[in-house]
């Protein structure tokens, strides 16, 4: 905890990272396991909420194929369960990244529950070939998240927690979104990687205004960064549905930031994951939902969109189209070339599924 | 069997977890030395039992590594056999005549013994745009299954849709023993499209309830010892910050460790209250002590380790406290951009008392 001279946003979030200065070999300790994303070639981001911590792994999976592997796997859920001995709905698969050397995807997932949970990250590398990494044969680093500083007196303890909702690492600097379990806020944080222990961790919160009357904050479910016009923007998909854009330039130069609303995804509903891509030379975005199917969204009106400013009911602000071919989209992922892999949840089961972007 | 001179002619065992074989183990025994140095580490199996039908054939064998052990091959799992889930072993031989063994190890039922505690805020009057329920548990909990058992019903015992927002992973402190719940809150601000279209979670004057049903599985993987129910009354929408300089303070008496008693002037977020007031000394050294928020919401106490001494002392405030509709101390939930003012306060607000000398 920073004196309380500075401004107490900044001296509740402010704090040292206690990570080792280099690689440490062995498995993290996970306590929980989520969010994914790769950064550095072969270098895969974990969040682990329950542990506070988020984790650099180095996969060693550096070699670019010859060939793209082929990565659908039907029923993915139930054939997790089966390598894990196991039944499908003591699966949970959590997110899913594809590694953009290699081409193999990664999933993070949760066998069993209570105190039989075990934390693994899956590589899929073929239809068929789905191997549970042995997290004790490679290397990683942890970064502490800052919690709020222990209440007083003895033998009291914390409840406060992180619950970790999205991982993105754009030059250098792995943003990490997310909510507590007590106060209401909207907080992005930026580690740099790679994590040596010293660096000043930065968070802000950010704001966005509703049809331009009311001006609130709410968490982050899934961001994204986009470098439009030169322009380095984050744009975040917030629970209750806006989707909020601001330059990261002023993630890093302010405490507070207002972003702006370009959209609302309708209600019932919350966004789960995006992907940038081009078509044609023109950049899109693909956005999954809860309950609103799969929107394709014209990238470059989103970052020239001014903003909403009338009050609506329906989905509004940035025209989208909804992709009715893709129904059940839970997590989405670039492969790169046109093409991208979901995962999808048809009739209670999870299935992987390789599809040119629309 | 031919009789008790004879070896026992090769076959499968399998056994649960012991000390040596945290996941337990299957092993091959009584085979021929020759054979069992000949066989390869893949040829004994286990495959989960899968149904007729089953939606993935055939079947990949569970993930683990066998070894020779003593005269025989054992083949160790990854992850724990499941009670109750059916294997088959499988040994495959050059030379023919392979063994299977279909086994399953019993499911221990465990006895219900977990409970819902307690659920914050109390009530039984919350303000209609109330912000997030704690709910206590009396032992860790599974993740991964409250949106299924947690509810918000209406007077007739209907079911609130879309009360809670879905958060994953689930809201939970570090013991798995709390679990925080957030209304919508697409349904609370205004001028957004969930409020518009589907209205608030919570109408003024209104009798709601959260219920918790008994499936909910605890850490152990059994389910709750009973249902629960949390009934309370829903009153007008909140959109003031709550402000310390309204809260009433009962100073004790110098060289007492007596406590120190506020009294907040509304209900406050228990969590926060008890983890964001502090107290502060003369030169603004922090006074160590035990900050205790009551059950409900609206009264913090506070013992110092050591005698209070006479002098002046503050509350220390933090901003980021709020009440039960998310609005901070600094700022409120919601600020309406038409006032053209940022209010937002980033500092602690510090409000004075003085200990005095002898009485009190």
């Amino acid at each position: 905890m920073l004196s309380a001279t500075l401004p107490v946003l900044l001296a509740s979030t402010l704090s040292t990272i206690t990570a080792p200065d280099d690689w440490v070999p062995g498995a993290p300790e996970l306590q929980s396991i989520g969010a994914l994303t790769f950064g550095p070639p072969g270098v895969l981001f974990v969040a682990d909420s329950q542990g506070a911590a988020v984790y650099a792994i180095d996969t060693r999976d550096t070699q670019a194929p010859k060939k793209a592997p082929k990565l659908d796997v039907p029923e993915v859920g139930e054939v997790l369960a089966y390598l894990t001995g196991t039944s499908a709905e003591h699966v949970r698969i959590h997110d899913l990244a594809v590694n953009p050397v290699s081409g193999c995807a990664y999933l993070s997932v949760t066998r069993g529950g209570g105190e039989q949970e075990h934390h693994v990250l899956v590589r899929v590398s073929g239809s068929q070939k789905l191997e549970v990494l042995d997290l004790a044969t490679l290397r990683h680093q942890r970064a502490q998240i800052a919690n709020a500083p222990e209440p007083g007196g003895a033998g009291r303890r914390n409840q406060r927690a992180m619950s970790i909702t999205d991982l993105e690492f754009y030059e250098d600097v792995l943003y990490v979104a997310g909510l507590s379990n007590e106060e209401f806020a909207s907080k992005l944080r930026g580690i740099a990687f790679p994590f040596d222990g010293k660096t000043v961790e930065t968070s802000v919160e950010i704001y966005h205004a509703s049809h331009g009357a009311w001006e609130t904050r709410s968490p982050v479910r899934t961001f994204l960064p986009m470098d439009i016009g030169g322009e380095p923007h984050l744009l975040a998909g917030y629970t209750c549905t806006p989707l909020v854009k601001f330059p990261i330039k002023d993630l890093l130069a302010d405490m507070k930031i207002v972003g702006t609303t370009v959209a609302e995804l309708g209600n019932r509903n919350t966004p789960l994951d995006m992907v940038a891509y081009e078509k044609g030379g023109a950049p899109f975005l693909l956005i999954a939902n809860t309950s609103r199917g799969v929107m394709k969204v014209d990238a470059k009106a989103l970052i020239e969109a001014s903003g909403l400013t009338e009050r609506v009911g329906g989905p509004s602000g940035v025209s989208y189209e909804t992709i009715e071919t893709l129904q059940g989209v839970r997590q989405l992922a670039d492969l790169g070339n046109g093409r991208a892999l979901v995962l999808i949840e048809s009739e209670g089961s999870l299935s992987l599924k390789a599809i040119d972007l629309p | 069997m031919l009789g008790a001179c004879v070896a026992p002619g090769p076959e499968l065992r399998a056994h649960p977890p012991d000390g040596k074989h945290p996941a337990g183990w299957v092993e091959a025994r009584g085979l021929p030395a020759a054979e069992l140095a000949g066989l390869g580490t893949d040829a004994l199996a286990v495959r989960v039992d899968a149904p007729e039908g089953a939606r993935v054939p055939p079947v990949p064998p569970v993930l683990g590594a066998s070894r020779r052990e003593g005269g025989a091959l054992v083949f160790e799992p990854r992850f724990p056999f499941q009670p109750g889930r059916a294997y088959r072993a499988t040994l495959t031989r050059a030379g023919g005549g392979d063994l299977a063994l279909t086994f399953s190890f019993p499911r221990v039922e465990r006895s219900s013994t977990t409970r819902v505690t307690a659920v914050h805020p109390l009530g039984p009057l919350l303000p209609a745009n109330v912000l997030r329920f704690y709910l206590h548990f009396s032992a860790p909990m599974t993740r991964g299954q409250a949106y299924r058992h947690a509810r918000v019903v209406d007077s007739t015992g209907a079911p609130v849709e879309s009360a809670f927002l879905r958060v994953e992973p689930e809201l939970w402190d570090p013991d798995t023993t709390r679990l925080t719940l957030l209304v919508e809150p697409g349904r609370i601000k205004r001028g957004l499209g969930p409020r518009e279209e589907l209205g608030p979670v919570f109408e003024p004057g209104g009798e709601y309830a959260i219920e918790v049903d008994p499936a909910w599985r605890d850490g152990r993987g059994a389910p709750l010892a009973s249902g629960f129910r949390h009934g309370f009354r829903i009153g007008a929408e909140d959109h003031v910050s709550p402000d310390p300089h309204r809260w009433t303070v009962e100073v004790p008496a110098a060289g007492t460790l007596d406590p120190l008693l506020v009294r907040t002037a509304e209900v406050l977020d228990r969590a926060l209250l008890e983890r964001l007031v502090t107290v502060e000394g003369a030169h603004g050294a922090s006074i160590p002590g035990l900050a205790r928020a009551a059950e409900d919401g609206r009264k913090w106490s506070f013992t110092p380790d050591e005698p209070w001494t006479a002098g002046s002392y503050a509350l220390v405030v933090d901003p980021v406290l709020e009440d039960l509709a998310g609005n901070s101390v600094g700022r409120p939930f919601e600020v309406a951009l038409a006032s053209g003012s940022d209010a937002t306060v980033m500092s602690p607000v510090r409000v004075g008392f003085e200990v005095g000398t002898g009485e009190r």
